[in-house]
């Protein structure tokens, strides 16, 4: 009884505060903020394309830097490559020097002696990056898979149409109108039928909607089913096209990364081999004047020799152990 | 209006549409779409072409049995005729159609969904609703005509017409607005599901933005620390090259005590065991004669 009497009260309260409101104003405010709602919408709109175009000019701007910095390790690559080219030469011809300094060294001492001296090529394995083309490729393929999706969602939507005529016949019949006007709900059979597919189908024929005895079954799909199966598949798409795109420019930021990197070691290793190339040439350019000059003394008998010439085979010695010690060095030493 | 992302979603997602009195007897809907949704999200992850084939083949399949159906044929009544119809549509289309042509032919048939379903709301919606969704169709169609004479790229034609769809789906949902009361409040929940939109569509665009705006200032800031390693590293290596030259040039003296000293320095510094340099008269004595 007590329950009952509360909830008397409380239906009584309801009545009187419904019957305090003002419809009208509530039909105003609810217009009112129907504009701001569109006003926003079309600020968001400008918005929107604003990013778009700022996103399309910096994504332009990204793929120009990873196509510079593809061209400019390689071309670095190349520099490193011919001074190393260029070293190999050096030390080639510094072997020869080496040869000939133990030839003169060994007409006169004693017991035979070794400038050890063996040197390897300096190589370094070219790399191969993704340029913008395999990139903008990629991103092709993860948009065309999208728009796969959005197809297929459509074509679930007509299948449900069809597939579910009981579902249908529900929605259409409970809140369908007829292309007359007439609420579904009030007709019956044959009519009932025809008007709730017809409204789920794209309008009858009469009234010029074609629907799907026009035998273009792509109208089965125009009612809520269909807007809403195909809508939801299209958000799909898209967002998961923005997840790829996202990825792909995640990579190919760090693929840039990646390249300058290794552009930098390169341009590291090309001035390494430089000073290398200077300082082995040096040395060569100085041993082979000093051996010209001690070439007289081949085969003398040391014992004979004067304090200056003694000392100028030991400088001639001492400059070939560096010039052996040089051709060791190796890059990052 | 706080309008996030996740409830924009939620409002279109056919889970809010089944709570609703309408949604209850949407069971194999939502079972369809759930498929379809779950078959894609796998299919983004595949390189597998024979996979996007299956889809592709799938969707003609539908669409051209849907067009038997509707010339009033039920599934039973099939001819072997018809089946043979149905099995060239889907290998013109999903088959021997490559995949650029693939793309006009599912934004072709949303033109044509779109023309469609802005006729079956004339009776229901307002008249610029249904301007709207033809604007749209227009727009799919404009499209259509600039990507086939390669005034813009595939893929901005995709993203593009995906937007263009998505809209007019969303528009088209909204216009049954009307079941749920006053015109006033249809209004306000078209103007709500539309600002939804274009607010979603403002965020994924403006994350977008800052992401590529924050990697490339990442590397303009990476070029300009690598440019400063370079040029200290140089700095670096001169310096030794200098001390080099002059070792060099002394060793190579023409006072022959000069050099004999220098040539020791040179040595070592080149990296010979101290124990290998000559640095006195009696260690060249002992080199040549033992």
């Amino acid at each position: 009884m007590a329950e009952k009497k509360y909830l008397e009260g409380l239906k009584s309260s309801a009545q009187k505060a419904a019957a305090s409101i003002d419809m009208n104003v509530i039909k105003e405010k609810t217009a009112g903020a129907t504009e701001v709602m569109k006003t926003k919408a079309a600020e968001a709109k400008e918005a929107a394309v604003s990013a778009k175009e700022d996103v399309v000019s910096r994504l332009t701007e990204l793929d120009r830097m990873l196509q510079d910095s593809i061209t400019e390790y390689n071309d670095a690559y190349t520099l490193m490559n011919d001074k190393g080219v260029q070293l190999y030469v050096e030390r080639s011809r510094s072997m020869d020097t080496i040869l000939f300094a133990e030839q003169l060294v060994n007409s006169i001492a004693n017991r035979p002696k070794s400038f050890d001296a063996e040197f390897e090529e300096i190589e370094s394995e070219r790399r191969k990056f993704t340029d913008s083309c395999e990139y903008a490729e990629c991103e092709l393929q993860e948009a065309r898979k999208a728009a796969a999706g959005a197809g297929a969602g459509l074509a679930a939507g007509a299948s449900v149409a069809f597939m579910a005529p009981t579902a249908a016949m529900w929605i259409a019949t409970t809140f369908g109108t007829a292309s007359t006007g007439t609420a579904i709900s009030t007709l019956s059979g044959a009519a009932a039928t025809n008007a709730a597919l017809a409204w789920l189908g794209g309008g009858t024929i009469a009234a010029g909607g074609g629907g799907m005895a026009a035998g273009n079954a792509l109208l089965a799909l125009a009612g809520p089913v269909g807007w809403t199966i195909a809508g939801a598949t299209l958000l799909s798409s898209i967002l998961i096209f923005a997840g790829k795109k996202a990825k792909l420019n995640k990579q190919k930021n760090e693929e840039i990364q990646s390249i300058k990197d290794n552009t930098e070691r390169i341009r590291e290793m090309d001035a390494e081999i430089g000073a290398l190339l200077e300082k082995t040439a040096g040395i060569r350019s100085g041993l082979n004047e000093m051996l010209f000059k001690a070439f007289f003394l081949s085969g003398a008998d040391y014992l004979s020799l004067s304090a200056e010439q003694k000392q100028l085979l030991g400088a001639v010695v001492n400059n070939t152990k560096a010039m052996a010690a040089m051709l060791g060095k190796t890059i990052g030493e | 209006m706080g309008i996030t992302l996740d409830n924009f979603i939620q409002d279109l997602c056919i889970e809010q549409l089944m709570k609703s009195p309408v949604g209850d007897k949407l069971q194999l809907a939502v079972h369809t779409l759930e498929t379809i949704q779950a078959h894609f999200c796998a299919l983004s992850d595949k390189q597998n072409e024979l996979d996007i084939t299956g889809m592709k083949a799938v969707t003609v399949l539908t669409f051209a049995m849907l067009k038997k159906l509707g010339e009033g044929k039920k599934t039973s009544e099939l001819t072997n005729d018809d089946w043979k119809d149905i099995a060239k549509v889907v290998s013109d289309y999903a088959v021997l159609a490559d995949d650029r042509l693939y793309s006009v032919f599912v934004f072709r048939i949303f033109e044509r969904y779109l023309l469609g379903s802005a006729k079956m709301i004339e009776n229901i919606a307002s008249a610029d609703t249904s301007d709207s969704i033809r604007g749209l169709a227009e727009d799919l169609h404009r499209k259509s005509e600039l990507f086939e004479s390669d005034k813009i790229s595939e893929t901005a034609y995709i993203e593009d017409c995906l937007w263009i769809c998505l809209e007019g789906m969303i528009k088209l949902t909204a216009s049954t607005a009307f079941l749920s009361g006053s015109k006033e409040v249809s209004g306000l929940v078209q103007a709500l599901s539309i600002y939804g939109f274009e607010y979603g569509r403002m965020i994924l665009y403006k994350k977008e933005q800052e992401m590529i705006k924050e990697y490339l200032e990442g590397q303009h800031q990476l070029d300009d620390e690598l440019e400063k390693k370079y040029t200290e590293f140089l700095s670096e290596l001169q310096e030794q090259a200098a001390e080099f030259r002059v070792l060099i040039d002394n060793a190579f003296a023409a006072d022959f005590r000069e050099t004999y000293l220098n040539s020791a320095k040179l040595a070592l510094y080149a990296g010979v065991p101290e124990s290998e340099v000559l640095k006195t008269d009696e260690d060249t004595d002992d080199f040549f004669l033992n």
